[in-house]
């Protein structure tokens, strides 16, 4: 190529690509239906719908859908309030039987109605010997569902539980009739329920649609239809919400928050959700078996920079425990673990390890928000201190599978949550000995094994919130984990839509009634 | 060897590849991680896994699962997903045609940009035009697939409002994915076909066609292309799996509802039936698009026989 020729090719393609980037802002603005005029909001999410039957949903997709068609028999409201939905109350007759009476005149989307021998029938369907449904062991402390009459039905539990009505918030009920007549792999793409919304149509990695329930018992929603399209690709779902092309999407990066909230026609919405971020250390392995080189690494983070810098402020350093303010037995007096990297260096020293320690340091890669800038952070931080962590990054299902092997390295990124808003569930899947995640297939503390058994089986609210207080306590000083951050969820929406986030990930676009409102 | 005694070896090489094919992905996949861990919530006990491993049948030995899975599949039976409880193959062959539209147009993408482009380049060998051609198919060679496609979305759809930037629909929803898996292959075409047209029309034969009288223009596509078109269709042939590889991304970003789209989310999730499903399809394509290219031959080269 001559250079003259070179020359005006070059010219050329910088004169294109002034034409393609230098274009300022949308020229084609999504037309902006005002309140009154909307009639179908669309939610991308990054994947598609896997199956809409409650007891095998597996992705957030899933729980979306079934969230706008099904109902529980109790609900959490956006601030975390238990409250009866398909049930008018629940009474503890004993440590070990509860009454539900349940609201009558309630029918599903069929016409099929709802009643007692519904919830026993949606209780007794998730342990099918021949296909027990993943979700089973939530419920497991129940042993029946006993039918008293049309509308009352009797929980019995082996042992004392007190988390049943939290458990039982869980347990979408489906119409026995239809589900039997037509089965569950039916269900699981027709899916029919007493919800809001009608399923309309599921084409798949396209869209599913879901249409307002006229008769819905506590009301018909403002929003005629929703749709939900899934869009993997994040840059891609963060056009179409600035095309228009679709109204809100999860999972919002923190460092594109202020962009897409200083935009004309968007909203940016966040909320705390029921997931705290931890590091998980090996209690098992040397160095980190000795106690104060765990407490070291807690004090060689900076938490706090992690929070303002890396998520841009959209998070919340958690105060030296796994759970966050909206779970039962929270402790809001204990203190997070100050950056001090000069006590560290002192911890480290006072162990036997004054020239420093070498550590594994492993993360998964793309599960969590910004889960790999953390782990390169920390890495940072820690090597400061003298701990030299090495850090290998993973791709979720291998991690999982590391996890289920025992094979992970001294120190763990993880983000845990448990939907029943109870410190149990936590605390049981983290650091009861044998547990398969957290810390518990690696050590064995039996006043943490004692004190977590007490709390999922003692019924009074103050002994376990004193329980769980205590355990909070041991653990900040154990430090089986790096104590991190409670991690908040960003959302981007049209302005037109009125949305409530909620921290349990659910997206409500329609402002779902609750009982007495 | 006849052509039917041909096409018989062939298919008999073919069973063996898709057999080959499908053990080492089974491996991989086993070797990756347990779909049981990825299906329950993580609050479940060891206990409830393993219950749940029982149930689908995770616990059996590597070999005894994909006896199982072997035996079914020649009934043609290839399992249900584990995450949508559907026939895993049904499941492939729903995407199969919204795949294979977007293949054919991003093939119409390329074909008609870089045919022209190195028919014009190799005859105008180093003029301006073929100084530009060959930096556009350098630049277009260079530029990886994912980043093209959210350009063109960002440019396209988000600042001047054309076409819509994902979905499947009309031959709007079609344009942006089409392109950017064109530009995959067309760059390539580009180039390939430049230097085998000006290597055969150094032919003493094209000389003699010349000096026959004959137009330019029929030297050129009657005599010089047919020749010139036989390492293009080589790599092109090679090219169709490099081309699924490229639909995925493609079908990623544009959220293109196709196999590749299906594909992705299964390895994710360890939906081995699937993925097997998937990779089964995916090398039935590469099988076929082998063998057409190798029938083509004959067609375009009398000279190649069968042996």
């Amino acid at each position: 190529m001559s250079r003259k020729h070179a020359m005006l090719v070059l010219v050329g393609l910088l004169s294109l690509s002034l034409l393609l980037f230098g274009c300022s802002g949308p020229s084609g603005e999504p037309s902006a239906p005002s309140g009154d005029e909307i009639t179908e909001i669309i939610i991308a999410n990054p994947t598609d719908v896997t199956t809409m039957d409650p007891g095998w949903r597996t992705v957030m997709s899933d729980q979306y859908v079934n969230y706008y068609t099904l109902d529980t028999l109790f609900i959490r409201t956006p601030e975390g309030d238990l409250v009866p939905s398909l049930a008018e109350s629940i009474e503890a007759l004993s440590d070990t039987e509860w009454e539900v009476k349940l609201v009558e005149g309630v029918t599903f989307h069929n016409g099929e109605s709802f009643d007692a021998e519904t919830v026993k029938f949606s209780f007794d369907r998730m342990f099918n010997p021949d296909d027990p449904s993943p979700s089973a062991g939530r419920f497991d402390t129940i042993i029946e569902v006993r039918v008293v009459d049309d509308h009352t039905v009797h929980l019995i539990t082996a042992e004392p539980d007190p988390l049943v009505p939290a458990r039982i918030a869980q347990l979408d009920m489906v119409p026995p009739g239809y589900y039997q007549e037509h089965g569950r792999d039916h269900f699981a793409s027709n899916p029919v329920g007493t919800g809001p919304y009608v399923f309309k149509e599921w084409v798949k990695d396209d869209r599913v649609v879901l249409e307002a329930n006229p008769d819905y018992f506590l009301g018909e929603p403002s929003v005629p239809r929703i749709i939900f399209k899934p869009i993997p690709e994040y840059s891609t779902r963060l056009a179409l919400l600035r095309t228009g092309e679709v109204h809100l999407i999860p999972n919002v990066y923190p460092d594109d928050a202020a962009d897409l909230g200083g935009e004309d026609g968007i909203e940016v919405y966040s909320t705390n959700t029921m997931r705290t971020m931890e590091l998980m250390i090996r209690p098992d392995l040397e160095p980190t078996d000795n106690k104060l080189v765990r407490q070291a690494m807690n004090y060689a983070v900076d938490k706090e920079a992690i929070v303002n810098e890396i998520l841009s402020g959209f998070g919340e350093v958690a105060n030296a425990q796994v759970i966050g303010p909206m779970y039962f037995g929270y402790h809001p007096e204990l203190e997070a673990y100050p950056y001090d990297p000069d006590r560290a260096r002192e911890l480290l020293a006072e162990a036997g390890y004054p020239d420093g320690v070498d550590v594994e340091f492993y993360t998964p890669a793309g599960r969590y928000t910004m889960d790999t800038e953390i782990a390169e952070a920390v890495t940072e931080m820690l090597n400061d201190v003298g701990i030299r962590a090495q850090l290998t990054k993973f791709e979720w299902g291998v991690y999982a599978q590391l996890q289920q092997d025992k094979d992970l390295g001294h120190i763990n990124l993880f983000g845990f949550m448990n939907p029943m808003y109870d410190a149990d569930g936590v605390m049981h899947g983290l650091f009861r000995s044998g547990v398969i995640w957290g810390v518990g297939p690696y050590w064995q503390v039996d006043r943490v094994d004692e004190l977590i058994q007490e709390g999922r089986t003692v019924i009074d609210p103050d002994t376990r919130e004193a329980i769980y207080h205590e355990l909070a306590e041991i653990l900040r000083d154990e430090a089986p984990v790096i104590f991190m951050h409670h991690m908040t969820e960003i959302y981007g929406a049209r302005d037109f839509v009125e949305f409530t986030p909620r921290p349990d990930d659910c997206p409500d676009v329609f402002g779902k009634p609750f009982m007495g409102q | 060897m006849s052509v039917y005694a041909y096409l018989i070896q062939r298919l008999q090489h073919a069973v063996l590849v898709v057999l080959g094919v499908s053990l080492i992905v089974f491996i991989l996949m086993y070797l990756t991680g347990d779909p049981a861990t990825l299906m329950l919530p993580t609050d479940a006990t060891a206990e409830q896994i393993e219950t749940f491993r029982r149930a689908m049948g995770f616990d059996r030995p590597i070999h005894e699962q994909y006896l199982t899975y072997l035996g079914r599949a020649v009934r043609g039976d290839l399992g249900l997903s584990l995450r949508h409880r559907q026939p895993a193959m049904s499941l492939v062959i729903e995407r199969f045609p919204a795949t294979i539209e977007l293949s054919v147009a991003a093939f119409v993408v390329a074909l008609g940009i870089s045919v022209p482009l190195g028919i014009i380049s190799a005859v105008k060998r180093g003029s301006l035009f073929d100084s530009l051609a060959t930096v556009v198919a350098m630049v277009g060679i260079s530029v990886p697939i994912f980043w093209l496609g959210i350009v063109l979305i960002l440019v396209v759809s988000v600042n001047w409002g054309l076409l819509p930037a994902s979905g499947r629909g009309g031959i709007d929803n079609l344009v942006l994915p089409a392109i950017t898996l064109g530009m995959f292959m067309g760059p390539m075409i580009t180039r390939l076909l430049r230097s085998s047209l000006i290597d055969v029309l150094k032919q003493d034969y094209i000389r003699t066609a010349r000096s026959k009288g004959l137009a330019e223009r029929v030297v050129i596509y009657k005599h010089a292309l047919k020749n010139a078109s036989l390492p293009v269709i080589t790599v092109l042939g090679l090219q169709i799996g490099a081309m699924m590889g490229g639909s995925i991304i493609t079908e990623t970003v544009f959220a293109y509802p196709g196999m590749g789209l299906l594909a992705i989310q299964a390895i994710r999730n360890r939906d081995v039936p699937v993925v097997q499903a998937f990779v089964l399809v995916v090398a039935l394509i590469i099988l076929t698009a082998n063998l057409t290219v190798d029938l083509l031959y004959t067609y375009l080269d009398p000279r190649i026989t069968y042996s």
